[in-house]
């Protein structure tokens, strides 16, 4: 029987569950294979195919995959390698084919129907494979660049080898020198020195993997500034530009229109650039902002906060994500979104991330009602009601609020079963926007209790809040502006930050294609 | 709905209505069900922008309109969308309730032959039945598209008249061939009803023009898959420069020919017997299916033989 490119299964009906399914699985079926293809046909320039011609041999070829496009169902695929990539003469029944689509990989053996050289090309014809391996889900690869090599250290007792780092993934890389397996050392990048592990070498090769064992949540941060130099080689942290020149990008990028609200002060931008310099010490603790250059021009930022904390949990916001649109692409715009996952999901502790967004937006609406509908297990997504409201103390206590260093500037949280809330440093985000109080209840009498002895624990007579709460009709002593009627908010559990960067990367492809753009 | 990657021939389909998130749970729960067509599935709560992207797009086939979709009424908001259409025939929509009918709801899609369905939007959300319901608004598209296109009585017309010119075993013939081919073969629905009727209008065309040029729609259509190559050569049409629906009724109209000269065994053998992997599709399905085709053939005149004796 044929393979349809796309087909449906009443019980196995999701096409991007194949790109969730373990290391080692067996896609078997039908139903099981034709997602694979219809992804991989769907989407050519997100994929990529790798040829081997017996189980024995390492060596893997670059190749071409296609089908037959006037035929509803897929009967064969062929393959096709350059004339001269394969040294010796193919002469196996079988061949394995590696593909990889959104950074997923699988592999399956199939057996070659038919064999001709044309031109500078070798070419298969090979059967539908009856079932395909899952092999690895990558879905934190190792990335490498060519013009990219860091500089380390591997150092044992007295012993010190200077190497250079070729190629980076969450929690491991790959050095250009033989060690030793479970040879256990340190290793230093960018003058930090980590704890590490052999965990694999090759025979006569001077290559070895080292795992990272952190010791701490900054420790992954500045890590994640050495990794993001391989896989997302145009970002910065915002620490390196002047703030006046991030504020800029905020204002050209129309950011401070879209988003102030009737509560803004005069001397906005004044205490902004006075938060920002405190904050700069809360890098890797608190926050992360990290901005993207093109042609040497700042051309977005996104950053996350930390808006509360447990013993246990870590609440993080995505947030203040914006991008010169003259500048930028929309992969660009992914990088913007990606970095934060995977940063987030380095850190030791376990964390929930929060994003609020408006659904006008359809490529956010997108993105995450694709990744709820395909991993619910791993989030939530709902509408909210979201207002801004000054908060002016009356006398009260701070009971049962925690106030700690945020870099050079206070924070105060509080969190009982009905609120979870955190303010200060003011302008974490240049709207204010980190002074958060989420409540769970639709109550504003807890609301304003909560922001009251936030006030009181910082000493201030009033703080500007964001609030999360579902009732839009709160006493009229409050003076409140809705901020808009189509919020959305979406917690995204730890367990799921690197299963949302597919997610992105599909909803960015699918848009790019709904937009025609190339 | 058919799930392979042409068949809705680049048509766009709308989601629109009020409830928040819903009409973008609906498109992912589509997208789900039908991938390939994700990129032509759009969904928007707000009506500027649903509008917007009908007058920009100008083929949105099919709304899905939640009967929540503000303050204008069910039809007066799918009439908006329905006239930005190209072809405003070819515009059909679905009505989606809550869970609970309503007779606001009932009496709209009584009222608009348009609205073709009332469907429940959380059993389109439920993706174990998503496939099943979309079929069943997929097959009710067509056959309202069909309706509207060749009206029944149209239809016995057509086909009376096309059998004074070629017999009716090989009109059936032809008629199975079409679906047989299109069914295995990578067209759009549109082509794929054509190819069905393109028999018939073949014979109409070369026989009694302005019957058909009367119904312009369908002349209009009939075009999307006549083809005036008149080869033999099975492979050369198969490895022609022709489109795949013009491939399809070429070859049928081929073997519609060699049948009536009782060479189609001759013919169909002649074109399969160096077939290999390396071949077009069409001529590897040729030699898949010889023997349903052969089998065809004979059917067709005993159907016909059958029917024959039933009037005698």
């Amino acid at each position: 029987m044929a393979l349809r490119i796309v087909d449906y299964d009443p019980n196995d009906y999701k096409l991007a569950a194949v790109l969730t399914s373990g290391a080692g699985e067996v896609l078997e079926g039908d139903q099981k294979i034709g997602p694979v293809f219809s992804l991989f046909f769907q989407w050519a320039e997100k994929n990529q195919a790798f040829l081997r011609y017996s189980k024995s041999t390492s060596e893997l070829v670059s190749c071409k995959i296609t089908r037959d496009i006037e035929e509803r169902d897929l009967s064969q695929l062929y393959v096709s390698i350059p004339l001269n990539s394969i040294k010796e003469k193919v002469v196996a029944e079988n061949l394995f084919i590696r593909m990889v689509i959104f950074e997923v990989c699988y592999e399956f053996e199939s057996s070659i129907i038919d064999h001709w050289i044309e031109g500078e090309e070798q070419n298969f014809i090979i059967d539908v494979p009856k079932n395909i391996k899952m092999i690895l889900a990558r879905k934190a690869p190792r990335s490498s660049k060519s013009d990219v090599a860091v500089d380390a250290k591997w150092i044992v007792g007295n012993e010190i080898i200077n190497c250079f780092i070729t190629s980076m993934g969450l929690d491991s890389c790959v050095i250009d020198c033989q060690l030793s397996p479970s040879l256990k050392g340190i290793l230093q990048i960018a003058g930090h020195d980590f704890i590490a592990k052999v965990v694999r070498n090759w025979e006569g090769e001077k290559k070895s993997v080292i795992k990272i064992d952190f010791s701490s949540d900054y420790e992954t941060g500045l890590y994640f500034d050495v990794y993001k130099m391989f896989r997302y080689p145009r970002l910065s942290s915002r620490t390196r530009y002047e703030v006046e020149d991030v504020l800029e990008l905020y204002k050209r990028a129309g950011f401070f229109n879209n988003f102030s609200s009737k509560f803004d002060e005069e001397d906005k931008l004044e205490k902004i650039k006075t938060d920002w310099n405190n904050i700069k010490s809360a890098e890797h603790h608190h926050t992360a902002d990290y901005c993207l250059e093109q042609s040497g021009k700042l051309a977005g930022t996104s950053s996350l906060a930390q808006f509360c904390q447990t013993p246990n949990l870590e609440y993080w916001v995505f947030h203040q994500l914006c991008a010169d649109k003259e500048l930028t692409t929309l992969e660009d715009t992914g990088t913007l979104y990606n970095w934060r996952c995977e940063y987030l999901h380095l850190r030791k502790k376990d964390s929930a991330s929060y994003v609020w967004f408006r659904s006008e937006s359809r490529w956010l609406e997108r993105i995450y009602v694709k990744f709820n509908t395909q991993n619910p297990q791993l989030g939530e997504l709902k509408t909210c009601s979201l207002f801004t409201y000054i908060h002016h103390a009356s006398e009260g206590d701070s009971l049962n609020v925690r106030v700690y260093n945020f870099g050079d500037g206070k924070r105060a949280i509080y969190k009982d079963d009905y609120i979870t809330a955190g303010a200060g440093p003011n302008y974490v985000h240049i709207n204010r926007n980190m002074n958060v109080i989420i409540c769970n209840d639709g109550d504003w009498t807890k609301v304003k209790n909560a922001a009251n002895k936030i006030c009181q624990a910082l000493n201030e007579k009033s703080l500007y809040f964001r609030v999360e709460i579902d009732n839009s009709n709160p006493d009229s002593s409050i003076e409140i502006e809705p901020q808009n009627g189509t919020d959305r908010v979406t917690i995204i559990k730890k367990v799921g930050l690197l299963d949302l960067i597919p997610c992105v990367n599909h909803s960015i492809a699918v848009t790019k294609l709904k937009k025609g753009i190339k | 709905m058919d799930n392979h990657s042409r068949s809705l021939g680049g048509m766009n389909i709308l989601i629109y209505g009020k409830d928040p998130l819903m009409p973008m749970k609906l498109e992912q729960a589509l997208a789900t069900a039908k991938p390939a067509d994700e990129v032509l599935i759009d969904s928007f709560e707000n009506y500027d922008q649903a509008y917007n992207f009908c007058k920009d797009n100008k083929n949105v086939g099919l709304v899905f309109l939640f009967e929540n979709c503000g303050e204008m009424d069910v039809n007066s908001v799918f009439t908006q969308f329905q006239k930005l259409n190209e072809y405003q025939d070819t515009c059909f929509a679905v009505l989606l309730h809550n869970g609970m009918e309503t007779i606001k709801g009932l009496r709209a899609s009584k009222d608009n032959d348009s609205i073709i369905g009332y469907y429940n939007v959380n059993d389109l959300l439920d993706l174990n039945k998503t496939s099943f319901f979309m079929q069943e608004i997929w097959e009710k598209y067509q056959t309202t598209f069909e309706k509207i296109l060749i009206p029944s009585i149209l239809a016995s017309t057509y086909k009376t008249i096309a059998q004074k010119h070629l017999p009716t075993e090989i009109l059936n013939f032809g008629e199975r061939l079409s679906v047989l081919l299109s069914g295995e073969m990578n067209v759009t629905w549109k082509e794929s009803l054509m190819l069905k009727w393109s028999p018939v209008l073949k014979v109409l065309k070369e026989n009694d023009q302005d019957l058909i040029k009367g119904n312009k729609q369908l002349f209009g259509l009939y075009q999307i898959v006549e083809s005036n190559q008149n080869s033999s050569d099975l492979k050369q049409i198969a490895e022609s420069e022709l489109e795949i629906a013009k491939k399809i009724s070429t070859t049928v109209q081929c073997l519609i020919s060699s049948m009536k000269e009782n060479k189609l065994e001759m013919v169909l053998q002649n074109a399969i017997k160096e077939v290999t992997p390396r071949s077009k599709a069409l001529l590897r399905i040729l030699k898949r299916r010889e023997l349903n085709i052969l089998e065809m053939a004979k059917a067709s005149d005993v159907t016909t033989k059958v029917a024959q004796l039933k009037v005698v």
